[in-house]
């Protein structure tokens, strides 16, 4: 893409340009020096012409006057009568040699400009593929750093410099700057410095010694700047520079857009789960509270006989319900402080077989229409937990059991060791289940699953809390089918230290 | 007493509402679910519905409509607190009252005082020429109103509002059907007209139109005409 004769540097150009017009000179000289007496002389100019413009075509215009000054030596030398001497005999011949000055020369001329043309424009046009290349792998870069990074290594590419650099100003510190991206050799601090002076003092660009500054200008005015070290930029150079440079303000531009939209999109969402909390939130806060209240009004209202029977009903509903109604306040809790990364264990060797008696006991009036089934292995090793946390991850998932089960329906709480550092414990139900599909999601916040439409969906907090409490302990907690139907939520525990609940020896340490 | 068709999916309310009005010597049904509500409504002839909007198969407001297609039955919807627009749209479908969660039992057992006493009115309006809403005396044919037996001027359109509201006694109204029905189908936001008119109207019914006993608003849903209570 770049032009040949942007690569080979210029001295190196001249010598074959020379090269070429000697030994073409050479060559058609000993050609034709057995012709010599039968042709005309000036056909012998023709062909001497031949060498120096192939010589000016490979070395351009600067091999011109040193060729044709050799290519009339050897028509002199050789071709104009008398032979081998620097005299011209017949007056002919001197015209024959001034136009082959001439020619030579305006040839010369002529090739020379349409070599410097061509090489102009395939400069040009290898910019503007650099351009084009350059816009497409904007376009589909996402990442601004990768963005600007392409800008600077094709800016140094086309523009052969040591050195191309994006600076920003950082509006946080006064005079504080970062470097976006840099390519070829460092800039040391003071030119980097010097350089981002374009983006306060309003002018486009700026240059001294062998470094040329262009502002980099978003629409919210100058941001930074694109340096460019190490070599000479010409007019041209300039405007290709500043094109780079504008290429860079659309990338970072772009950037900007990008993250604002991000941000709306996230505020967004924000905004849709908070209504969605306030809700659900709401909705499972009332609904005990209409029992309890409904219930509490019945027994003070001293209008209304109430028997034995309809007290003890009405008081149990408000026991009930405020359990019920303390549970959700604790999960709303527990995911504040989940959310704002404030869950603090209170950690401690705990023997599973009691937190699950104690859960199963509170929650008994709960699960009373199910059949509760509790497999524990004698030999459960203790397990390294947060009592009241893990309570609270059993009780939400024996409440989400209760909710999918059929009246009279089995939920089993199994707990087994199935490897050396893990208890899992199992909660199992035989309800609708959960489809495949929807087996991650469940444990995600506010993200609710309705198995059964004749019942209604929890708030889904439960299983998200569930989820941030195992991982507080660094365990974990996932959804398998039931063999036969329903849903298994299977909790890891760690097992802690190695203590194991032996009868044997562990009696007297375990009271 | 009366026999009261109590749907709802929460066991623990459900509970508490029986035992609170079977205390007072309600006869309670229970349905857990909106088609079971709805065949409870048909087999055991309930005086009065207390309808949970929330109930987890049908809408609540479905319930209401495919209620209504059949039965006068009184209905009251339970609603949560910032549920407004379904509460209004479960009135529209034909619902009559609505208590909104939490409640105490002695809000729920007047509304069911109301709603009974107006059962009676609702099956009998079509042929009734003359409507009797407690003090009050609305002749549809003649178009004249008396309060205590005192003859009230009323403009044309005040006679329509309150003639609408008395076909209705006893039940919320909302503002749409209102406006509907008094100043035509086009109008449905204009509620300000309504303000004017349920304000010129307790001014020449009411003993006192600052604490109104007849005509009352339910805030942001309608308006209601009730038979005072008599002891109160």
């Amino acid at each position: 893409m770049t032009p040949l004769a942007d690569q080979i540097p210029a001295r190196a150009r001249l010598w074959a340009g020379w090269a070429v017009a000697f030994g073409g000179l050479a060559v058609a000289t000993g050609a034709l020096i057995p012709f010599r007496s039968h042709i005309e002389v000036a056909t012998s100019a023709l062909v001497l012409v031949v060498p120096v413009v192939l010589g000016v075509a490979v070395g351009g215009f600067p091999v011109a006057p040193v060729g044709v000054a050799a290519g009339f030596v050897t028509f002199d030398f050789f071709f104009v009568p008398p032979y081998h001497r620097f005299q011209v005999g017949a007056g002919e011949h001197w015209v024959s040699l001034g136009v082959y000055a001439a020619v030579a020369l305006v040839v010369s001329a002529v090739v020379a400009e349409a070599q410097r043309a061509r090489s102009h424009a395939e400069a040009r046009e290898g910019e503007n593929q650099a351009f084009f290349d350059l816009s497409h792998a904007l376009t589909e870069e996402g990442d601004i750093d990768a963005a600007l990074f392409d800008i600077v290594v094709k800016a140094r590419q086309v523009l052969g410099m040591d050195a191309v650099e994006v600076l920003v100003a950082d509006g946080e510190v006064d005079g504080g700057m970062v470097v976006r991206a840099t390519d070829g050799r460092a800039l040391d601090a003071v030119s980097r410095h010097r350089s981002l002076a374009v983006v306060c003092d309003g002018e486009p660009e700026q240059r001294f010694g062998d470094v040329t500054s262009i502002v980099i200008r978003s629409s919210h005015g100058p941001v930074g700047a694109l340096v460019a070290a190490g070599g000479v930029v010409s007019s041209e150079g300039e405007r290709t520079l500043v094109t780079f440079a504008n290429q860079a303000a659309l990338a970072m531009e772009r950037a900007r857009l990008t993250e604002e939209a991000t941000r709306t999109r996230l505020l967004e969402e924000v905004n849709r789960l908070r209504s969605a909390l306030v809700g659900s939130v709401s909705h499972d806060l009332r609904t005990p509270l209409a029992s309890i209240k409904a219930s509490v009004s019945d027994l003070v209202d001293p209008a209304v006989t109430l028997s034995e029977d309809d007290r003890r009903t009405l008081l149990s509903t408000i026991d009930e319900e405020t359990d019920r109604l303390t549970r959700f306040v604790s999960n709303l809790l527990d995911m504040t402080r989940i959310e704002a990364g404030a869950l603090e264990l209170h950690r401690a060797a705990t023997p599973l077989d009691e937190l699950v008696g104690t859960v199963t006991e509170r929650m008994g009036r709960l699960l009373a229409p199910y059949r509760v089934r509790v497999l524990i292995d004698e030999d459960l090793p203790l397990v390294d937990i947060d009592y009241m946390l893990v309570e609270q991850v059993l009780a939400n998932l024996l409440e989400n059991a209760g909710r999918h089960s059929p009246p009279g329906g089995i939920i089993a709480i199994v707990a087994t060791q199935l490897v050396k550092q893990w208890v899992e414990l199992r909660v199992v139900d035989h309800g609708p289940g959960i489809p495949e599909a929807e087996r991650l999601r469940i444990f995600e916040q506010f993200y609710r699953f309705r198995a059964d439409a004749s019942r209604p969906p929890g708030i889904g907090l439960g299983l998200a809390i569930c989820h941030g409490i195992l991982a507080a302990h660094g365990g974990r907690i996932w959804v398998e089918a039931t063999a036969g139907g329903g849903a298994t939520f299977v909790v890891r525990l760690p097992v802690a230290g190695v203590r194991r609940i032996d009868p044997s020896r562990a009696a007297p340490a375990s009271a | 007493m009366a026999r009261i068709l109590v749907v709802d999916d929460e066991v623990a309310i459900v509970r508490a509402l029986a035992t609170g009005l079977r205390a007072r010597g309600h006869d309670v049904l229970l349905a857990r679910t909106g088609e079971e509500g709805l065949s409870q409504a048909a087999l055991g002839s309930p005086d009065v519905v207390v309808l949970d909007l929330g109930v987890p198969d049908l809408d609540g407001i479905e319930v209401c409509r495919r209620l209504r297609a059949w039965s006068d039955v009184p209905v009251i919807v339970l609603s949560a607190h910032g549920s407004e627009p379904r509460k209004v749209q479960a009135l529209d479908e034909g619902a009559d009252d609505f208590i909104t969660k939490p409640f105490g039992m002695a809000e729920l057992e007047a509304r069911l005082r109301v709603a009974l006493r107006h059962r009676d009115r609702w099956s009998a309006v079509a042929e009734e020429p003359v409507i009797e809403v407690g003090p009050l005396q609305v002749d549809l044919a003649r178009r004249t109103v008396q309060v205590d037996g005192r003859t009230v001027q009323l403009t044309a359109r005040e006679f329509d509002f309150l003639a609408f509201l008395a076909r209705h006694a006893g039940k919320v109204v909302t503002h749409r059907m209102l406006l509907g029905e008094v100043w035509g189908p086009e109008y449905g936001e204009e509620t300000h007209y309504l303000r004017v008119y349920a304000s010129h109207l307790r001014k020449k019914l009411e003993d006192d139109p600052a604490r109104p006993r007849l005509l009352l608003t339910s805030p942001g849903v309608g308006y209601q005409l009730v038979a005072p209570d008599a002891g109160s």
